[in-house]
């Protein structure tokens, strides 16, 4: 018998404008254990079927059908009808663990209210219970973690905290609503173990709401593509990576990037356009401490150096807070840089103040990540791709302006009829071409792009990439490509730096990065990319270094892969960048054993 | 927690300080003096007037003088209109008058305007979310100055029903009015304010998980929603705490309450600058206490401002 059968479930919302249909008559089950993938794009309907069952639709949403579990119809139970399924037979966590715990409850007391409701325990025993499934998540130093605020964890273990919370009650099922998606992929590995191990343990069945197809292929026994708000293909994680049927699901596992992709761009020679030697960024923190505080320098980028040729790509990859970005608007001036120099075709930048820089800014440009945030939500998108034209060829006539353009609008893949719409109007992938647009219309030498893929759909995120790549063949300009998806920086990349605490730990070609990788770090991030093809999946190792990303203001966290210079008390040493073959830099670092038993 | 409030306390002993300053120089500023008049008195009387005041001092030594007793004696020196009276007395008259309505209209207000918007957001689009949202539109088209005299029309002059004005020791009768003008067009504000505000809580994620762990609806609007929702109220109910206070100079005058306000519009007619001044630097330390307060708040509702 299955746990939970889904009969011709249709989901609507209730607009001024009409109806809008979000999941038109679905049929599914979940057999007790399983997990079960659900794939698709955003507006595909995949997490409002799920909504659906928990009572959790928006005021004007709508659903028809039945949802039977364990032979119980839920669907559209009175609330306090359903308040006895929901957090105790079935649990629920969420895309967002930065925002989906109440920030004013200390962690103990949001996990605990889950077991006085459904269990009516004292507060001293669920205490207890719940310190038990903090451990099982494997969270460190779990029982500070129960009088800490939401805001003191960080997004991992906020994860974690989330499944402990929904596990509580030992539920059935456990929805998973793109539970790794605002993760880091080394913490994006480490949950999806965690999930792995609760699902073999506790017999609990897993309902999988995700677009990554690298997700599904490790931790899926089924899986239902959706589109549109409907099932599109359905069956066995091997019958859909292998022989997929629906022209959608062969799009969407075609537009995976691969980490292990042969096809990716190898290194180049050419001119040396840029080169940063010895970067640094330090902002200063204010921290705790006496009656007014005291201020201790952050270092975001702390002594990086690089070049980057006419025509080449650079990746540089790295965790959240490793310094990417800030790396990113240092070598443009965006950020001030605290020391280091930066020279562009030999003449040095980063003491020059903004007159004289003017006119480099045209040869150097940036695209960045949240493509309607960046956009002047006031301007057309006309005049937000015309601007730089009239900073830096004032000579051009209105008209002949328009044509410039039109002309790069229509290269970018944007109908001219756009010309006039404000960027509330279009699509998020709409949006990144009028920004990559804006960013070539005066076709510069240098173009940074900041995550410029990452908010945007998988197959949409495929086109930006390609778009990107031919106007680099058309156009001859280097990039530096941030990203914190490898597959995306490998795809793109002739060489790939990979960077831990603003410090580069390796640099080479993107071949060598990817498949034989040198220091510890990169293996472990190589090592965490889900690739999308589960025979691989399941037969991959994982090199997983414990503990959680330190913060770049502890000052023994930048000798990590390094302990034996802190046992030898040299707790400021900085790890010399080697070159162990030509053009492949790696930091210093100790054995992987050294490094684990520390 | 202890640190963080020496720390505002500390920030706050400047601003006054500058206040007090500010002020004192803005009221020398102004042409002419509390003892000009259309007939000139003789040179020699005015001087002797003015020395018995300290107005013949250098300008420096005034301010010292008159910094030294606020801060010292919390004194704000004598009235220069009234023989015999020193502006403490004016505002112990007057300022528990003013306090006391101006409490209770602050009270009224919030508990009145933050249930009717916290009501309206639970029942989104409902006839009371209706009424909350017309109710609010139509209360804050109603400043205390124009309640003042439709109150006095209707309840005095055509009901009968509550005297027109007095204070009478504080009796209700007195109180019922000059309340309800001044609380009326900050209900309609705060209504509003709260309504938004819980209406985008209650859209929040975090509201969603406490949903999905089927906590009963009264437990996620009291436990989950509550204080998140009155982190905006609070930073506007600091400045209403104020304006409740000051804005009592209408209500005032129109119902004859014997509050500070009357001393202060009357001060201003006759150049009382002592007592103008006094009043003026006594509302603004009034303003940086309600701030600190408003700041403490904050650090209860939302345990990241924690230092």
């Amino acid at each position: 018998m299955s746990l939970l059968s889904v009969k011709d479930l249709s989901v609507w919302f209730e607009t001024l404008d009409g109806t809008v249909d979000a999941v038109k008559g679905v049929n599914f089950d979940i057999k007790p254990g399983e997990c079960l993938g659900i794939v698709g794009e955003s507006g595909s309907g995949k997490s409002q079927t799920f909504m659906a069952a928990m009572g959790l639709l928006p005021k004007n949403g709508r659903a028809s059908g039945s949802i039977l579990l364990e032979g119980q119809e839920i669907l559209n139970l009175p609330i306090t009808q359903l308040n006895a399924v929901r957090g105790s037979k079935i649990g629920m966590i969420f895309q967002d663990p930065l925002t989906a715990l109440t920030p004013h409850l200390k962690i103990g007391a949001q996990m605990s209210e889950v077991l006085k409701v459904h269990k009516g325990m004292s507060s001293a025993e669920a205490r207890v219970q719940c310190l038990d499934w903090l451990n099982r998540t494997r969270i460190p130093e779990a029982a500070r973690r129960l009088d800490q605020y939401p805001h003191e964890l960080s997004g991992g273990m906020r994860q974690r905290v989330m499944i402990a919370m929904s596990m509580l009650c030992d539920p059935k099922l456990l929805i998973a609503d793109e539970p790794t998606t605002a993760l880091d992929v080394t913490v994006q590995a480490e949950i999806l173990d965690l999930m792995v191990s609760l699902q073999k343990d506790r017999g609990t069945a897993i309902a999988l709401i995700t677009h990554d197809m690298g997700v599904v292929a490790r931790m899926c026994d089924r899986i239902q593509v959706m589109r549109h708000g409907a099932y599109v293909e359905a069956g066995t994680v091997d019958e859909i990576f292998t022989q997929p049927k629906h022209d959608y699901t062969r799009k969407l596992l075609d537009a995976m990037p691969r980490i292990d992709d042969a096809g990716a761009p190898g290194a180049l020679k050419g001119e040396t356009l840029l080169n940063v030697h010895d970067l640094k960024v330090h902002f200063p923190i204010r921290m705790k401490g006496g009656l007014f505080g005291k201020t201790v320098p952050l270092k975001a980028v702390n002594g990086v150096s690089f070049h980057l040729k006419k025509g080449e790509t650079l990746g540089i990859v790295g965790e959240s807070g490793c310094g990417k970005s800030t790396l990113a608007r240092a070598v443009l001036k965006l950020v001030e840089p605290t020391g280091g120099n930066v020279t562009w075709l030999g003449q040095p930048i980063q003491d020059m103040d903004k007159k004289t820089l003017k006119p480099f800014r045209k040869d150097l440009q940036i695209v960045f990540q949240d493509p309607l945030a960046s956009l002047d939500p006031r301007q057309t998108v006309a005049a937000s791709i015309a601007e730089p034209l009239k900073t830096f060829r004032p000579d051009l006539t209105a008209r002949e302006r328009r044509e410039e353009v039109l002309k790069m609008m229509t290269r970018v893949g944007l109908e001219p009829s756009m010309y006039n719409r404000y960027p509330h109007e279009l699509s998020g992938g709409q949006n990144q071409r009028v920004g990559i647009a804006r960013a070539m219309i005066n076709r510069p030498k240098l173009v940074i792009c900041d995550e410029a893929v990452s908010a945007l759909d998988v197959s949409i995120q495929a086109q930006i990439i390609e778009l990107l790549k031919d106007l680099q063949r058309e156009f001859g300009m280097s990039m530096l490509f941030i990203s914190h998806d490898l597959s995306v920086v490998r795809a793109v990349s002739n060489r790939i730096m990979v960077l831990y605490l603003g410090r580069i730990v390796e640099l080479g070609d993107g071949e060598t990065i990817c498949s034989a990788p040198q220091h510890p770090y990169t293996k472990s991030l190589i090592s965490a990319v889900p690739i999308p093809d589960p025979a691989i999946e399941r037969s991959r190792t994982r090199l997983r270094i414990p503990g959680e990303l330190p913060s770049p203001l502890d000052t023994q966290s930048a000798l990590r892969f390094l302990p034996s210079r802190l046992d030898a008390g040299q707790t400021d040493y900085v790890p010399q960048l080697l070159e162990v073959a030509p053009g492949h830099m790696v930091a210093e670092h100790d054995s992987l054993e050294r490094i684990l038993a520390a | 927690m202890l640190a963080y409030t020496l720390r505002r306390l500390g920030g706050a002993i400047p601003t006054i300080l500058l206040l007090i300053i500010a002020s004192f120089f803005l009221m020398h500023m102004a042409p002419g003096g509390p003892f000009t008049s259309e007939r000139p008195l003789p040179p020699q009387v005015l001087a002797n007037i003015e020395a018995r005041y300290g107005l013949d001092q250098p300008l420096w030594k005034q301010l010292w003088d008159y910094l030294t007793n606020i801060l010292l004696h919390f004194d704000f020196g004598p009235s220069f209109k009234f023989k015999d009276r020193d502006v403490n007395d004016i505002i112990a008259q007057g300022f528990p008058i003013s306090l006391t309505y101006g409490f209770l209209s602050f009270l009224v207000c919030t508990i009145v305007g933050v249930s009717l918007g916290v009501a309206a957001a639970i029942k989104h689009n409902s006839w009371l979310d209706y009424f909350a949202v017309s109710l609010g539109i139509a209360a804050q088209a109603l400043p205390n100055f124009i309640m003042g005299p439709i109150l006095i029309l209707t309840f005095t002059l055509w009901l009968g029903w509550l005297p027109g004005g007095g204070w009478n020791g504080g009796q209700w009768q007195y109180l019922i009015m000059p309340v309800i003008a001044l609380s009326t067009s900050y209900i309609g504000s705060i209504t509003r304010i709260t309504r938004s505000s819980m209406l985008e809580t209650l859209n929040s994620n975090f509201i969603r998980t406490a949903k999905a762990k089927g906590l009963s609806t009264r437990t996620v609007i009291w436990r989950h929603a509550m204080k998140p929702m009155l982190m905006p109220v609070v930073s506007y109910l600091g400045p209403v705490f104020v304006y409740v206070l000051t804005g009592s100079v209408f209500v005032d005058l129109y119902f004859s309450t014997g509050g500070l306000g009357q001393a202060y519009v009357g001060s201003a007619l006759s150049r009382d600058y002592a007592v103008l001044l006094g009043v003026t630097i006594l509302y603004g330390m009034l303003t940086v206490l309600v701030n600190l307060a408003t700041d403490l708040a904050y650090a209860w509702l939302d345990p990241k401002i924690r230092y």
